[in-house]
């Protein structure tokens, strides 16, 4: 049975290759109810590298490589009564990399972890008759843009529903309503940092030449009129809005739903995602514990922010569509 | 036989065609817009020239409507319905492409696909699991579209250049990333398996830097686009101010683009509106030679 309402909601903080018994403690001081972690085991590793990932995580540092460092994670977040899950959601599972990613899951579930995240629908009746005791995540680079996908993952065995970054309020609202039911979980990003790019759309390659990936390195720098010489076709907003754009680096431009968290509970949303390579992690963890605490609403998140220049831009709103009064 | 279609984004582009509409000959497509310094009038010209004779000089006789880029410029019932009137008058096949379906849309464009195919089943690129899944049930041929072909698009490596890379392992695996990275999908069984329970009869594909390989024939059938492939997109959109409207559109992508500067980047790269492109003219040889497609998508102009 799930419970809805803002008491009910669980916090899931994503966590990096660094995480040890003690970030895991201080994360469950802060208020996370729950763990998601990227794990690459030797075999994998040296077969196919970082590069070609079994969860969109592209670099060592992101990923636990080691057994025993994802037993110690999930043994510190079991001893308060906390699950971790495995990200394996790339886009497609291919047959060698299943091959792998079977050793892994095991792994994993030796390990303790309750949950695997996938993104390719057509793993999960696989996943689900290998590994019954696993939970099934579908990760929101699935791109779960309405009803039909998500009943579509449901039907194939998944459990819970990671929406999509960049889906917006309106269609969450509407998918909520056709999708809530018993034994359905549904999990919406809160906080973090995003890419300037859709998850779900993102076809390029990570972890060629350390540190400069296309999102990260590729530059606004030229923007000219389709079928004609200059960009006077722009209208000033535009290039207001260009010029933010060139100027602020992606990882900077973080994004929060604070103000939203009430109305989340209220549409059955049941966790709250904080992605997983998120510098401000811990803090956004604290910042939506007390939130979730208090069932505060929209004035008190804005009070909580302390930034009301950005809020009232709207530039970092996950849900910029609604006040969620 | 090899069948060839042309993509346009709206019934207004598709009515600029007028020799093409009259002659379905490929040498009568009117090139975009000259523009002083962008890709796709030269890479249009480029591309027509390119085709092997035998290809070039067969018939399109099939049209694709609609962009699959963006909600935002998802066809209006009116101007869909205009345009299917228009290409049925002309002795054209069409397919349908949708944008991913947001969920406040997917009723509506149940509504209007409904009505359009009361005339006999239509064909229609989906581009969400949730409109391909719902598509054999309304009735309508299920395809594939190229935002749901999810294989890694690799600006940085090919099979001729090699990536930009500083670390030890990734020179030593880098084999065994290229293989793995242009295997198709439909390899896996279970990708294979969810076509079927789907009804999908095509997929439609993209020519990659790294290539495809396919181990066993495809349980559906593939289409080719020509020459674009999308690398990456959604997200925030520069030129729309969509987030910052309430909503409403300016649709900066067709009359802007940008040039990514993309350090170590192999393969010449477009950005329109919130979508990356990179042109890949230069392995349309290889990939033809493949003989695993049927049909070739040709796209005169991005259909934004």
């Amino acid at each position: 049975m799930i419970l809805y309402g803002m008491a009910a909601l669980k916090i899931v903080a994503g966590i990096s290759g660094a995480a040890d018994v003690a970030l895991v403690r201080e994360f469950i001081a802060a208020g996370a109810d729950e763990f998601f972690c990227g794990y690459v085991p030797a075999a994998w590793s040296r077969e196919f590298g970082y590069e070609f990932s079994p969860n969109r995580r592209y670099r060592r540092e992101n990923q636990i490589t080691s057994r025993s460092a994802l037993a110690a994670v999930c043994g510190a977040a079991a001893a308060q009564g906390r699950p971790v899950s495995v990200a394996f959601n790339e886009h497609l599972v291919t047959q060698r990399a299943w091959r792998q990613g079977r050793l892994l899951l095991r792994e994993a579930v030796e390990a303790g972890v309750r949950a695997v995240i996938v993104a390719d629908p057509a793993i999960i009746r696989v996943v689900k008759s290998e590994f019954p005791s696993l939970a099934v995540h579908v990760s929101g680079d699935a791109g779960a843009c309405n009803a039909a996908s998500a009943d579509l993952f449901f039907t194939l065995g998944a459990d819970r529903l990671i929406f999509p970054r960049e889906l917006g309020w309106r269609n969450l609202k509407s998918s909520l309503a056709e999708l809530r039911g018993p034994r359905r979980e549904f999990e919406a990003f809160i906080m973090g940092e995003p890419c300037v790019f859709d998850g779900a759309r993102c076809f390029t390659e990570h972890g060629y030449d350390l540190g400069r990936d296309f999102c990260s390195a590729h530059l606004v720098k030229s923007l000219y009129r389709r079928g004609g010489k200059s960009p006077e076709c722009l209208v000033p907003e535009q290039e207001k809005f260009l010029r933010q754009y060139r100027t602020r680096k992606p990882w900077e431009v973080g994004k929060c739903g604070l103000c939203a968290i009430r109305s989340l509970a209220r549409l059955g949303v049941t966790h709250l995602k904080i992605p997983g390579r998120a510098s401000n992690a811990l803090a956004a963890v604290r910042l939506v514990r007390r939130m979730v605490d208090s069932g505060a609403g929209p004035v008190q998140a804005r009070g909580l922010m302390a930034v009301p220049d950005l809020c009232d831009s709207r530039l970092l709103c996950y849900y910029p569509e609604s006040g969620h009064g | 036989m090899v069948e060839l279609a042309a993509h346009f984004a709206s019934a207004r582009e598709l009515r600029a065609q007028k020799r093409f509409l009259a002659t379905h000959a490929l040498s009568d497509i009117r090139p975009p817009d000259a523009f002083e310094r962008g890709y796709e009038d030269r890479g249009w010209l480029r591309l027509r020239d390119a085709l092997p004779e035998a290809v070039r000089s067969r018939p399109c006789d099939r049209v694709y409507l609609g962009s699959e880029f963006c909600p935002q410029l998802a066809l209006p019932e009116r101007e869909l319905g205009a345009g299917l009137a228009l290409l049925r008058s002309r002795g054209f096949q069409a397919t349908i492409v949708l944008a991913p379906v947001p969920q406040t849309r997917f009723a509506s464009t149940r509504a209007m696909l409904r009505k359009f195919g009361r005339r006999g089943a239509l064909e229609v690129a989906a581009n969400d699991w949730g409109a391909l899944a719902a598509l054999d049930g309304w009735g309508h041929i299920p395809v594939l579209g190229r935002l749901l072909f999810r294989m890694k698009r690799l600006p940085r490596v090919s099979q001729e250049t090699r990536p930009v890379c500083s670390g030890p392992h990734c020179r030593i695996r880098l084999a065994a990333q290229m293989r793995e990275f242009s295997r198709f999908p439909t390899d896996a069984p279970w990708f294979a398996d969810l076509l079927r329970g789907l009804n999908v009869r095509r997929m439609d594909t993209e020519m990659l830097p790294q290539g495809v390989s396919l181990r066993r024939p495809a349980p559906v059938k593939l289409s080719l686009f020509l020459p674009w492939a999308q690398v990456t997109g959604g997200g925030r959109c520069p030129v729309a101010g969509e987030d910052r409207r309430g909503g409403r559109c300016a649709f900066g992508c067709r009359q802007s683009y940008i040039l990514p500067r993309y350090p170590g980047k192999t393969w010449p790269m477009l950005q329109l509106g919130h979508t990356v492109f990179a042109w890949m003219a230069a392995r349309m040889e290889v990939y033809l030679r493949q003989g695993i497609y049927d049909r070739y998508i040709l796209e005169p102009r991005l259909p934004m």
